[in-house]
């Protein structure tokens, strides 16, 4: 069994029983958004499906080879959440839950996981790909290959 | 307390039979407690399934099948002293082989009476799941005392077919049932096998 504050070996650190040629890429993050002027429900739906196909498109061009899965919520405090969820690239993301009212701040976790992508790639992917979706003020945290 | 393992590659449904199983045994009069495993350092299906009412743990950041291996077991003690509940499901991360989860425990954890696990199989992606990451995934039908291959709602009968014989070629002695989770058929069915 492993232990607390083990070394780690090379590579897929969070996947040691795979090897690192079988391994997929792994981005999971949340970020704060800021809609200026507020969005309305409608936008921030429209916001999620235009992420998906930009993100999608990012990652053929990328190499993959295989979605294990993209998913997320869009939780916006007092308003409600959006969960989005997806394993393939070219099929719409299924949406539940939502959204009420006109949005000014929302909270964004996104976790990719996907096959035949160089991992160090895929956060600009993943973050490009919201920005260009969304054209709201966003602060990545805890972004990062893993 | 006994232990659920509920395995499957990613998007397989986990998550979505897990509160199946959980409202079942619920309704059973059991008392449960749930550990999530995700891989990237920020969870999502454990907030879901804290929603619906259930006391859950999460681990982050790795794997509990290899790099999470002892925040396992200690999550496991946590659970049992904290809640005392009948069973514990675990739902590691899609990418986890559940046979070393199921060694863990036995090694580990002493006070566990029983461990199952059930492994669900993402019937309209098993070709292409055999194709890219078939080590896997045949790993994780090899561990199972139960398969369930789920969306059979997404599927042709042909395919079907196609794939419950590839699957219980390669499920050894589990056993093999066609589900839904999406639209409920074949669940009845799935729960009286593992609960």
């Amino acid at each position: 069994m492993d232990e607390p504050g083990a070394p780690a070996h090379d590579g897929h650190d969070h996947l040691r029983h795979l090897p690192d040629s079988a391994a997929p890429a792994v981005f999971a993050a949340q970020a704060d958004v800021l809609f200026d002027p507020p969005a309305h429900a409608d936008q921030l739906e429209l916001a999620v499906t235009r992420f998906f196909a930009a993100l999608s498109g990012g990652l053929a061009d990328a190499g993959c080879t295989l979605v294990g899965h993209i998913k997320g919520t869009l939780t916006a405090p007092g308003h409600g959440d959006l969960a989005f969820h997806a394993t393939a690239l070219a099929i719409a993301p299924a949406l539940t839950g939502g959204v009420a009212g006109h949005i000014t701040d929302a909270v964004l976790t996104v976790n990719v996981i996907v096959f035949g992508v160089d991992e160090e790639a895929l956060p600009t992917l993943v973050t490009s790909a919201w920005s260009r979706a969304a054209g709201a003020d966003t602060a990545w945290r805890r972004a990062g290959a893993l | 307390m006994n232990v659920l393992c509920i395995a499957g590659f990613l998007g397989s449904g986990k998550t979505t039979v897990l509160l199946e199983v959980a409202r079942a045994m619920t309704e059973e009069g059991l008392k449960l407690a749930v550990i999530e495993n995700e891989i990237g350092e920020v969870g999502i299906d454990g907030g879901y399934v804290r929603e619906q009412g259930l006391p859950v743990q999460e681990l982050f950041g790795g794997c509990i099948c290899c790099t999470l291996q002892s925040g396992l077991v200690e999550t496991l003690l946590a659970v049992e002293s904290a809640y005392e509940p009948d069973w514990v499901i675990i739902e590691p991360t899609g990418l986890a082989a559940p046979g070393d989860i199921l060694g863990l425990v036995v090694d580990h954890c002493p006070s566990v009476d029983t461990i199952r696990v059930l492994t669900l199989v993402d019937a309209p992606r098993w070709e292409m799941l055999l194709e890219v990451v078939e080590p896997l995934v045949t790993a994780q039908l090899a561990a199972a005392d139960v398969v369930a291959v789920n969306k059979v709602d997404e599927v042709d009968d042909e395919t079907l077919a196609a794939v419950t014989e590839s699957v219980r070629s390669l499920a050894g002695k589990a056993t093999v049932l066609a589900v839904s989770a999406g639209t409920g058929a074949g669940m009845k069915r799935l729960l009286g096998a593992v609960v």
